[in-house]
This record gives structure tokens, sequence and C-alpha cells, in this order.
């Protein structure tokens, strides 16, 4: 049997379900909300918002990772479709990526896509939108590995919301330090990109593409037991 | 055998010797199931032979689906195996229907049988129009399942157990919410899987007059 088969129809009925289970706009609304909330706490200084905006930017995309994925698998466990991707004739690895890819590709990117707008409404330069969104991306996958992992750590119980924060938020922690460095030093020299740091984040999601699915899969077969 | 809409023709075509690997057993030793510090059974033990039916019945929390779980491997058992006599992986080799279905209330029955086709068979899947005939769906194709009552959901969850042949059946409490007509269709297909040479292990608190071997638990 073609598992890869199998993969391309897993990755199709989940893009649809993201997409048509209303989960979208939420994130959206959090993050817009975040970003016109912010000059009515900090003040209308636009040289202190150009000056938080790296971190500000780097913690409302968490924020919003964290809030896309809170019922990820939850939903699964609750109506029975969590058993039956394990018993599916694939490596329950795979599928779990392919869950994580339709999330990304349906909840992320259309995130990803509104941070420029949300950068320019935290006063950063228009030149450094590019070197803004390029290390938002190196860092996002890693982003929603490690949620995944808290997600499915606390699967089969109820209200996790706060337990999968509460177990992602170290983990977080590094990512967070090299994106909103990167991003801060790509603002304070527009037209450059720290590659360093850049590296460093990819190196992070790389890792985190490579271990975080064998552990969401250890985590899920635990939960249903 | 109750006419309806669900024995189309497509009917008749419903898993073409699927099971014909030869004579095929379930055996199950000295098993022991423990859910947190509670012993739900232990040592229990027996062998179900191809084409055979077992029902297994018993008050509530007696370990009806915990058994139904650890065979298709979904809970790992505290002592004891379970084995099929070629030593084909149970997971494998499975259907399991739960209490909770699976299915997707964003997605259509004809979606759900698209997509159950391409997770279960690499074959030309079954049409999806004869699985909808089946399930007596045709007219509910195009709407949300979550529109769909809890007998239309059973019996859409049944297509499940025909998208790809499968030696063993693990069904809990497969009568739940059908009426007759979609009781019927359970029996026929339990029939057929037997027919076939298939295994069924069913959960059921009714008399189930199929099964040709029944299991009490928690006596």
């Amino acid at each position: 049997m073609s598992d890869w088969r199998i993969l391309q129809a897993l990755f199709a009925r989940e893009l649809r379900l993201v997409l048509r289970g209303g989960h979208l706009m939420p994130v959206l609304a959090f993050v817009f909300i975040c970003v016109m909330l912010m000059p009515f706490g900090l003040g209308p200084e636009l040289s202190l918002l150009q000056r938080l905006a790296p971190g500000l930017l780097w913690v409302i995309m968490l924020m919003a990772v964290l809030l896309s994925l809170d019922r990820m698998f939850q939903a699964d466990f609750e109506d029975g479709g969590l058993d039956q991707l394990i018993l599916l004739p694939v490596a329950l690895e795979g599928a779990v990526m392919a869950k994580l890819c339709a999330h990304f590709v349906g909840i992320l990117f259309p995130v990803l896509a509104t941070m420029p707008l949300a950068g320019l409404l935290l006063n950063i330069r228009p030149d450094t939108v590019v070197p803004m969104l390029a290390t938002l991306l190196a860092g996002a996958p890693a982003l929603v590995m490690l949620g995944a992992i808290g997600a499915a750590l606390a699967v089969g119980v109820r209200r996790a919301g706060l337990l999968t924060v509460l177990i992602v938020t170290p983990l977080y922690v590094p990512v967070i330090v090299f994106g909103a460095g990167a991003l801060a030093r790509s603002l304070a020299a527009p037209g450059t990109l720290d590659v360093a740091a850049l590296g460093m984040l990819g190196l992070i999601s790389a890792a985190s593409i490579f271990l975080a699915p064998p552990a969401i899969a250890a985590a899920l077969r635990a939960g249903i037991r | 055998m109750v006419k309806t809409e669900y024995f189309s023709d497509a009917y008749t075509e419903f898993p073409a010797a699927a099971m014909s690997q030869g004579q095929l057993s379930l055996r199950v030793e000295n098993l022991a199931c423990v859910r947190g510090l509670r012993v739900v059974f232990a040592d229990l033990s027996f062998m179900l032979a191809g084409g055979g039916v077992l029902h297994v019945s018993g008050a509530n929390g007696a370990g009806k689906t915990s058994l139904l779980r650890l065979i298709c491997g979904l809970l790992a058992p505290a002592a004891g195996t379970i084995s099929l006599s070629d030593g084909a992986p149970l997971a494998t080799q499975c259907h399991y229907l739960g209490h909770a279905d699976g299915l997707k209330n964003t997605l259509t029955p004809r979606e759900t049988i698209f997509y159950e086709n391409r997770f279960w068979t690499s074959q030309e899947p079954r049409a999806a129009e004869d699985l909808l005939s089946l399930a007596g769906l045709r007219k509910q194709a195009d709407q949300r399942v979550s529109s769909l009552s809890a007998g239309q959901r059973r019996r859409l969850a049944l297509t499940r157990l025909l998208a790809a042949p499968r030696r063993l059946w693990l069904l809990d409490e497969p009568y739940t919410a059908l009426d007759a007509a979609g009781r019927e269709l359970v029996n026929t297909l339990i029939r057929r899987q037997a027919e076939a040479g298939g295994l069924v292990v069913l959960a059921a608190h009714e008399p189930v007059p199929l099964a040709d071997q029944h299991l009490e638990l928690g006596t």
C-alpha cells in the first residue's frame, strides 16, 4: 500500500477540515486585536513601538500558534478520529506530520501573511518587511512542532489549554530569543539579515521537525491509553 | 430482510472473497486488562475460528470496549497475548468501529467516503455512490455530517468496513441508534464477513442471533 498516497489524502482532508472548521478567523482576529491595542497600552510614541516591535511580533506569533493548536488533537480524541488515525496503515509519525503540514498551510501561512501589515502598524520600516518575514518563517515550524508536543501531551485532559501553555512555554524560550534577536538586528540595520541567528532558528526548526513527530506520536498513544 | 434503499445492486458486490487467504483464527490467551488501579478482567482466553462471530456482552464497565481496544492494539494488555493464526500484526488486519465514530462534522458523507477509501485501500476504491446507497444516504450525500441523525452517522461509519477488506472486524455497540433497516444492514454485513472467512468480534448488550460464540465479561 502506498503510504505517500494515504498521507496525501490525510493532508487534503485535514486542510479541508482546517479551512471549514472556522479556526483561522479567531487566530487572525487575535493577531489584529493585539497589534491594534499595543499603541494604546504602550503609548503613541512611534520610536518606542519600533523598538519593541521585534519582541512584540514574535510573542504575538507565538500566542497565535498556541491559540491555533489548542484543540488540534483534542477534537480527534473526543470524536474517535484519534483511534482511526492510530489504526491507519501508515506510521503515526507520518500521519502527525500530515496533520501538522495541513495546519501550517491552513493557519500559519495566513498568519504569516498578515505579519507585514502587523509590522507596519507597529511602525517598522517597509524595507525591513522581508527580513522580518524571513525570521518568522524560519522559526514558525519550531513553534508549531513544539506546540504540538504540548497539545499531544495534554490530550484527554479537559480544558487543556493552560496545561499546553505551561508545557511548551519553556521550550519556546530559545526560539523567541533567537527570533526576536535576529529581527531586532535586521530592523536596526535595514536591508541586512542576521544570518547566524537565522541559521540557528532554521536549525531549531529542522531539529523539531525531525524530533517532534515521534514525541507527538508517543504522547498520543499514551493519551488514548 | 428489510427492503430499503440500502440494498442496491452495489450491495451484492460486497467484499468478494476478501478473506481467501486460508483459514484464519484469533487466539487470546490469559489476557488481563488493568485500567488505573482496577483490574477490569484477568486470565481471559478464547479462540475464534475463521468465519466466526463472537458476541461479547457484560455489564457496563465489564471491559467490552477495553477488550476490543486491546485486540486492535489501541490498549496494551497487562498480561497475556493476542494473535492471529498466521502471525500477521493485528493492527493492520482489523477494522475497529468504536462508540465514537471518528466522523468529521464539517465534511459531507460523500467526502467522508472519498477519504476513507483512500486511507484504507490502495486498490481501485469502491464508488462513493455505491457506498452511499448502501448506507441509505444518497439524499444526504452533500450535507454536512453534523446535520445527520445519530443513526445516519452510524450507517456512514459502517461504510468504513467496506472501504477495504480486513480480516477482523471489531464492532463496539454496532446497533446503537440504528432503526430496523440499519440493524439489518449490520447483520447482513456481519454475515457476509463471516461467509468470506473473516472474523467478527462485536460488543452488544442485546442478543446477537448471528453470533456463534458468546463471551460474557464480568461473571
